[in-house]
């Protein structure tokens, strides 16, 4: 099996409404709403259009976990993650619809590929990526 | 149609560390290293499973916030599949990445741990049953 990278995760205060606005803005699908007993916390699982798996998880509270502030600002360590999309002027202007915020770009990335940063809710930094 | 995630991107100070680093601890491979016209230096690289995983440092007059590797809300970690996670721990630790987690026997699900790998990055080794 080796070392598959297996799922990015986001954590929320409201998984479900996080999920939700996932599946409006990328259509990903949701496969899984679970509630863990052990860590106290609402568990969505998510898919993208790969089958690639997105977790959207609470606070584990029956582990006592505190959680510290999200960012969508620039950062060392997982910073972002990116969704190719097919039309960037007219996905920025949606998304924009739907609770995002253009943070940078969008700009030529060189070979033609064209990139854009977002501040989605959570916040989340989130780059959205035009192939030529 | 779903939209389909491009890649998940770590930022480093010295990414071509941090690059080897993951292809030593996770199989990763070095597709490409480049000098990008925004003055960052930005190693490609794919990862076992095929998502594609750009490692960078800050792009010129970048101000950059410190990663962290604790819980936090919003993008908190990525995971990783181990086929067996107890050697796993140890090895990952002996290439300088700390047990912060586990391993927790999740009931009906999998035995996973958490890890801090470079650049204050949390990471979920996850053996899957």
């Amino acid at each position: 099996m080796g070392h598959v990278v297996n799922h990015v995760h986001l954590k929320s205060e409201d998984p479900k409404k996080t999920a939700d606005w996932f599946v409006e803005a990328f259509g990903v699908e949701i496969r899984g709403d679970d509630f863990r007993e052990a860590g106290g916390d609402r568990f969505i699982r998510c898919f993208d259009g790969n089958g690639f798996n997105i977790n959207i998880s609470g606070q584990r509270v029956n582990l006592g976990e505190k959680m510290e502030p999200a960012s969508a600002e620039t950062r060392f360590g997982l910073e972002h993650f990116g969704f190719d999309v097919d039309d960037m002027d007219s996905e920025i202007e949606r998304l924009k619809g739907l609770g995002a915020e253009l943070r940078e770009g969008p700009v030529e990335a060189g070979g033609g590929l064209k990139i854009a940063f977002i501040s989605v809710p959570g916040p989340i930094r989130i780059e959205l990526i035009q192939r030529p | 149609m779903a939209f389909e995630i491009n890649h998940i991107h770590l930022k480093a100070s010295d990414p071509r560390r941090t690059a080897e680093w993951y292809v030593r601890a996770f199989g990763f491979k070095i597709m490409s290293d480049t000098v990008r016209s925004f003055g960052d230096r930005r190693i490609n690289c794919m990862s076992s499973g095929g998502l594609v995983v750009n490692i960078s440092s800050e792009r010129d007059g970048e101000v950059m916030a410190e990663g962290y590797a604790g819980s936090q809300w919003g993008l908190e970690h990525f995971g990783v599949n181990s086929d067996d996670l107890q050697s796993d721990i140890e090895r990952l630790g002996a290439l300088g990445a700390p047990l912060l987690e586990g391993p927790i026997d999740i009931p009906d699900g999998n035995l996973v741990a958490f890890i801090q790998g470079p650049d204050d990055v949390r990471i979920e080794v996850v053996q899957q049953r």
